[in-house]
């Protein structure tokens, strides 16, 4: 092996040492940097990335939803059509974007409508299909997977209730919980305690009517407001639930049986270092012992 | 005793593991030892014999320090002795390849060094000098063929890398660097530089030891000191310049909101690729469920047992784990595995003597299956999405108990550092899946 030696130089020896001395400092400069490297990421509240259709509108033949990724167009999901005032069950997308179309159900004919999602990771959405007789169109919704304060729940109100082009809804004692609500469109989330709350529903200036909904601790709620008529009535639809008592804080869940699985490490690393320290200390002084000796007319 | 049910699973490491053998790190410090007599054979000069164990020291350290199972020099003990062995005479060569086959037994992705070695040496006429061409083609080959076969079978063995990507990428760094400039000069040592560049290829794959890691450090100083002696002057500063770029991309990448931690959140994986996988709606969760997960089972990490109920502890109302270290348990007021809403199960990462039924749960990487049979009969499957660790001070409450539009599930333990005066880990690891087949 080694045949390739070449004559001494005076430098050689130092050269190395030097060398070597930056390298063992720049290593050693990463094993004392703090172990920022554990850093906690974003929490998301779901693991999944969730999609649903919601029909908002009454007039609408049967319809399907088709849901394709934009970078893998062949993929796609298609969810079926449902009744007026009713939510699909949710589909697990991969985080990504999508291309959603509303089309008559079975046909392939041009889609009715469409829009583009970006669906990112640990979210949820719901497709609302809204409109009238001559244009529908599709809304999106965010839904909320945030955890509520204990004993609360979480519900919005989705007006889909044409008559009346915005309706007012208030809760108990005819606190506003949204005002001026367009057909067609989601009020933010409220918490309200678990358990039943009528909230009440009318045009403004209107007789509202009541609209008893039952909630669960930790559960995320959209009523939808329907019309029959001039009369309204609600779909209390779950959009997520949680368990109803959240334990708080973190879990301590070991005994550190395992920490002395690797006996001897603590001694094993300060033998280690010593030895580093030890090496390095030696390529010095012979680098030094040698380039001194050797320094001089030759 | 060590009842947890991923021990019961044949392994190697159960037969010749650390508490059977020294510990990893006694023999790391044996293998940097060796680099003096194996440095001496390569008629190096003491200065460069010095300098060479004072890198590969460092280097362990580093390994030591940044994964989780510590540093494993067994291998690069068995491949220092057998290389001290090679030279001169046939005893001594067989017992150096019997010493290089202990090392692939002890860290099987050592072997895939061994063998591009081999073929290497076989391609270069450094092997089998007396027979034809082809035939040391053929036996090169083959060679290549068993390195690459050794490689996929560990493939997600253990589920992750063992080191951190930015050790990694410093190790990387520094051993490309040295045996790309030792190739075009000094074809001798080409083979060598195959297999070392394999070993750390290998050390990228999810489910490596940090074995592979601590072989690359090894002939990764001793190289360092061949190159700054073959070429001295000018390659000694390029390597000087190189060490310093790379500890200034190691520093930009320790940087805030890089890396994300060495168990990171990772993407969901769909496990039907042909589409959006669908979900088969989930009932919605009864306040008082009549149904009970009754078992649990995680083919990747090897535990497959029962569940048992956990409530939350009546002062500090927080989640209390198992009474059993090697039986996992189910949050029994919250959501049952398979109806709407994320189901928490946890489990103790070790009892006071040895691992617990979640000990493994760190290594589990996004993909994974976790199956979950209920007392109405049914079997649900879970997809592990991502493997996260939390400081316990910072426990995302939000995400593991928040609402969610279907099951899913968490599975929660302990990780990090063991606080010995607390008797605690500092961090949760938490696990989350999305339901993937009723």
């Amino acid at each position: 092996m080694g045949s390739h030696h070449s004559p001494f130089r005076p430098s050689r020896h130092r050269r190395t040492a030097v060398a070597a001395a930056v390298l063992t400092a720049t290593l050693t400069a990463l094993l004392v940097m703090p172990a920022a490297l554990s850093s906690a990421p974003q929490a998301a509240a779901a693991a999944g990335t969730y999609l649903r259709l919601a029909q908002l509108i009454d007039v609408m033949p049967d319809t399907e939803l088709i849901v394709s990724s934009v970078a893998d167009p062949r993929s796609s999901v298609t969810i079926a059509g449902v009744g007026y005032g009713s939510v699909s069950a949710y589909r697990r997308i991969e985080p990504g974007d999508y291309v959603v179309a509303l089309r008559p159900k079975g046909s392939g004919k041009p889609p009715l409508v469409s829009t583009t999602l970006n669906a990112m990771v640990g979210k949820s959405y719901t497709l609302g299909a809204v409109g009238d007789k001559k244009s529908s169109g599709l809304k999106i919704f965010t839904d909320d997977l945030t955890l509520p304060a204990a004993g609360r729940a979480k519900v919005r109100v989705i007006d889909a209730a044409p008559p009346a082009p915005v309706l007012d809804v208030r809760g108990p004692g005819g606190t506003p919980f949204a005002l001026g609500l367009a057909c067609g469109a989601a009020s933010a989330y409220r918490e309200v305690p678990a358990g039943s709350v009528v909230l009440a529903a009318g045009a403004p200036g209107a007789p509202a009517t009541d609209l008893p909904v039952t909630v669960a601790a930790n559960q995320v709620v959209s009523v939808v407001l329907i019309s029959r008529g001039t009369a309204i009535s609600s779909r209390v639809q779950v959009d997520a639930q949680g368990p109803t008592a959240v334990p708080p804080g973190p879990v301590d869940a070991g005994y550190g049986g395992t920490v002395g699985e690797r006996p001897g490490a603590a001694a094993g690393a300060a033998a280690l270092a010593v030895l580093a320290a030890a090496a390095t200390g030696l390529a010095v002084r012979l680098g030094r012992k040698a380039g001194g000796k050797r320094q001089g007319p030759c | 005793m060590l009842t947890a049910p991923d021990l019961v699973v044949p392994d190697l490491d159960a037969l010749i593991g650390p508490d059977a053998w020294l510990p990893g790190l006694a023999t790391a410090l044996a293998a940097g030892l060796l680099l003096w007599p194996i440095g001496s054979r390569l008629r190096l000069l003491p200065t460069s014999r010095a300098a060479a164990i004072a890198l590969f020291a460092v280097a362990t350290l580093l390994i030591d320090t940044y994964s989780e199972l510590g540093a494993d020099g067994r291998a690069a003990f068995l491949l220092g002795a057998g290389a001290w062995l090679a030279v001169h005479g046939r005893w001594r060569a067989v017992l150096a390849v019997l010493a290089a086959v202990g090392a692939a037994v002890v860290s099987p992705l050592v072997g895939v060094g061994v063998l591009v070695l081999i073929g290497g040496l076989a391609l270069q006429a450094g092997l089998l000098r007396r027979w034809s061409v082809g035939v040391r083609r053929a036996v090169a080959v083959v060679a290549l063929l068993g390195a690459v076969a050794i490689a996929l079978s560990q493939v997600r063995r253990l589920g992750a890398p063992a080191l951190p990507p930015l050790l990694l990428a410093v190790l990387t760094v520094w051993t490309l660097l040295v045996v790309g400039l030792l190739w075009r000069r000094q074809p001798w040592l080409r083979p060598v530089g195959a297999a070392v560049t394999a070993v750390l290829a290998c050390a990228w794959l999810p489910g490596t030891a940090s074995a592979s890691a601590v072989v690359v450090a090894a002939s990764a100083a001793l190289l360092t000191v061949v190159l700054v002696e073959e070429y001295r002057t000018l390659l000694a500063r390029q390597l000087l310049a190189a060490a310093v770029a790379a500890g200034a991309v190691a520093l930009a990448l320790v940087g805030p909101g890089v890396g994300g931690g060495r168990v990171a959140h990772v993407a969901d994986t769909a496990d039907d690729r042909t589409g959006a996988p669908a979900i088969p709606a989930g009932p919605p969760g009864p306040a008082f469920a009549t149904v009970r997960p009754v078992t649990i089972s995680i083919p990747a990490i090897g535990v497959d047992g029962p569940l048992e109920d956990l409530e939350a502890d009546p002062v500090t109302r927080e989640l209390a784990a198992p009474d059993d270290p090697s039986v996992a348990g189910w949050y029994a007021a919250g959501v049952v595995p398979g109806d709407t809403g994320p189901a928490v199960i946890g489990g103790h990462v070790d009892s006071r003597s040895g691992p617990g039924v979640f000990f493994g749960l760190r290594r589990l990487v996004a993909g994974d299956v976790v199956r979950i049979r209920r007392s109405d009969g049914s079997t649900v499957r879970f997809t592990v999405t991502g493997v996260r660790r939390y400081p316990k001070d910072r426990f995302p409450t939000d995400a593991v108990y928040g609402p969610a539009p279907a099951p899913e599930l968490r599975l929660v333990t302990c990780g990090g550092v063991f606080d010995r005066a607390e008797r605690n880990y500092q961090d949760n690891v938490v696990v989350d899946a999305v339901l993937s087949k009723r």
